[in-house]
């Protein structure tokens, strides 16, 4: 399989002096995210992209690859360097703040890229919600339908990328412009932005690990 | 005429997760549940279970709460637009104010519910402000949907995520409307309604089994102590 795995690391952040190395269940968020991705992908196909010192002895402890970025890029540019950086057709781009997208979700999304022979997928929460955006309806009129009948609404989770590495570079995003969705659940769509995100989801990792889910 | 009703809608059928409405939860179901958060608020007058399910009306019978028997057509999701499900609901009750607000958001509580009251009597009652009150969680994500990015662009104008607006959705965990006006618009809030911000864990609906799993989680963690 011709893809790269990226993981972004940093050992500070807005919302955790600890980065993406704060603690999460018995170990920090980074190798966390590193473990799920050796669940799918073999060692040499993930690469992880920091200006830490620190974040380069992990990655040679877990074994896999390190891209020494320059200190105080952008993300933007800190992505677009990183995926410079490999030498892979698909570039999947994964993020420490969505702890519970699991293996399983990054093989079966690859799978599909492959399958539907896809030039972007991303992982979307789809919501048939009544939204509200700019003090305005967003999906609903004032002759209200139920829910089961709105225009759906999705959600980038910011927890998985693909993408045609040519493609990322020729657009500057790892986005098309008409990527296709991956829908995930309310508990992998869970993304990380905040302090009170961070405490929550330490407090959530019970359920990650039941299989029993009535799903 | 009572002030404020209280109208907790559930159906016995549930096409996601079966018997959602009264879903072990806590130390009884999601059912029961509202109903005891219900009766902690004392501007709340008056309690309805409006239902098709026998079942579920003998549990509101033995909670000491009134009940309304729905006839199926009003609760197939098919016989009946859903707005004339609210209106059939709301012209059974004889009282100034509805308080809509289902079990599936198990986790609002009586601090919450008053606080509402006080929004509601201020601003659509006194001052005339808004026709109704809803509960909505407040977010900034990027969204899309079938025809591109709605809240962002792509390249060079992406924004990151703390600089977007504000996003809402209603939660569904409280409406309050004058009944007369429920009826009227065949709905649960009118066009111009005071959003009631609520944070993650009181916006928590319950759709499917991982909500379900989620809502239990938080009541363990953070209200049944």
């Amino acid at each position: 399989m011709s893809f790269a795995i990226i993981i972004p690391a940093q050992e500070k952040n807005r919302y955790n002096e600890l980065g993406d190395l704060a603690p999460f269940g018995n170990t920090t968020l980074l190798e966390w995210k590193i473990a799920q991705c050796k669940e799918f992908a073999e060692l040499s196909q993930i690469y992880i992209s920091s200006d830490s010192d620190i974040i380069k002895d992990i990655a040679q402890k877990e074994e896999v690859n390190f891209i020494k970025r320059k200190t105080g890029l952008s993300y933007k540019d800190m992505v677009f360097a990183s995926i410079e950086g490999v030498n892979t057709n698909d570039i999947i781009l994964v993020n420490t703040t969505s702890p519970f997208m699991k293996s399983k979700i990054y093989k079966d999304m690859y799978t599909k890229y492959q399958n539907e022979k896809l030039n972007s997928l991303i992982s979307v929460e789809k919501k048939k919600e009544y939204f509200f955006y700019n003090k305005d309806k967003l999906n609903f009129s004032d002759n209200f339908v139920s829910r089961e009948k709105v225009e759906p609404v999705y959600i980038d989770t910011n927890g998985c990328y693909i993408i045609k590495k040519d493609l990322a570079l020729d657009r500057q995003n790892i986005l098309s412009s008409n990527p296709s969705f991956f829908e995930v659940d309310s508990f992998a769509a869970t993304e990380i932005k905040d302090v009170k995100d961070y405490k929550l989801a330490r407090e959530m990792i019970t359920i990650f690990f039941q299989d029993d889910l009535n799903v | 005429m009572y002030k404020y009703t209280a109208i907790i809608p559930v159906r016995a059928g549930s096409r996601r997760l079966k018997d959602k409405n009264i879903s072990k939860f806590g130390k009884s179901n999601l059912l029961e549940n509202k109903i005891d958060m219900l009766k902690k608020v004392n501007s709340i007058d008056n309690i309805i279970v409006s239902s098709d399910s026998d079942k579920m009306l003998e549990m509101a019978i033995k909670k000491n709460v009134k009940t309304h028997k729905r006839t199926s057509e009003y609760c197939d999701e098919k016989t009946q637009p859903f707005g004339a499900v609210v209106k059939h609901v709301c012209e059974a009750v004889d009282s100034e104010n509805i308080i809509w607000t289902p079990v599936t958001a198990p986790l609002i509580s009586s601090k919450t519910y008053l606080k509402s009251l006080d929004i509601y009597e201020k601003y659509v009652l006194s001052d005339n402000v808004h026709d109704s009150l809803m509960t909505v969680e407040p977010f900034k994500r990027y969204i899309w949907n079938e025809n591109g990015p709605i809240n962002y662009e792509l390249g060079l104008k992406h924004l990151p995520s703390q600089e977007l607006k504000e996003l809402y959705f209603v939660n569904d965990g409280i409406l309050i409307a004058p009944r007369k006006k429920m009826i009227e618009w065949s709905y649960f809030h009118g066009p111009n309604p005071y959003k009631m911000p609520l944070d993650r864990i009181e916006s928590t609906d319950i759709d499917d089994g991982i909500d379900l799993e989620l809502a239990k989680f938080y009541y363990e963690k953070y209200v049944s102590k």
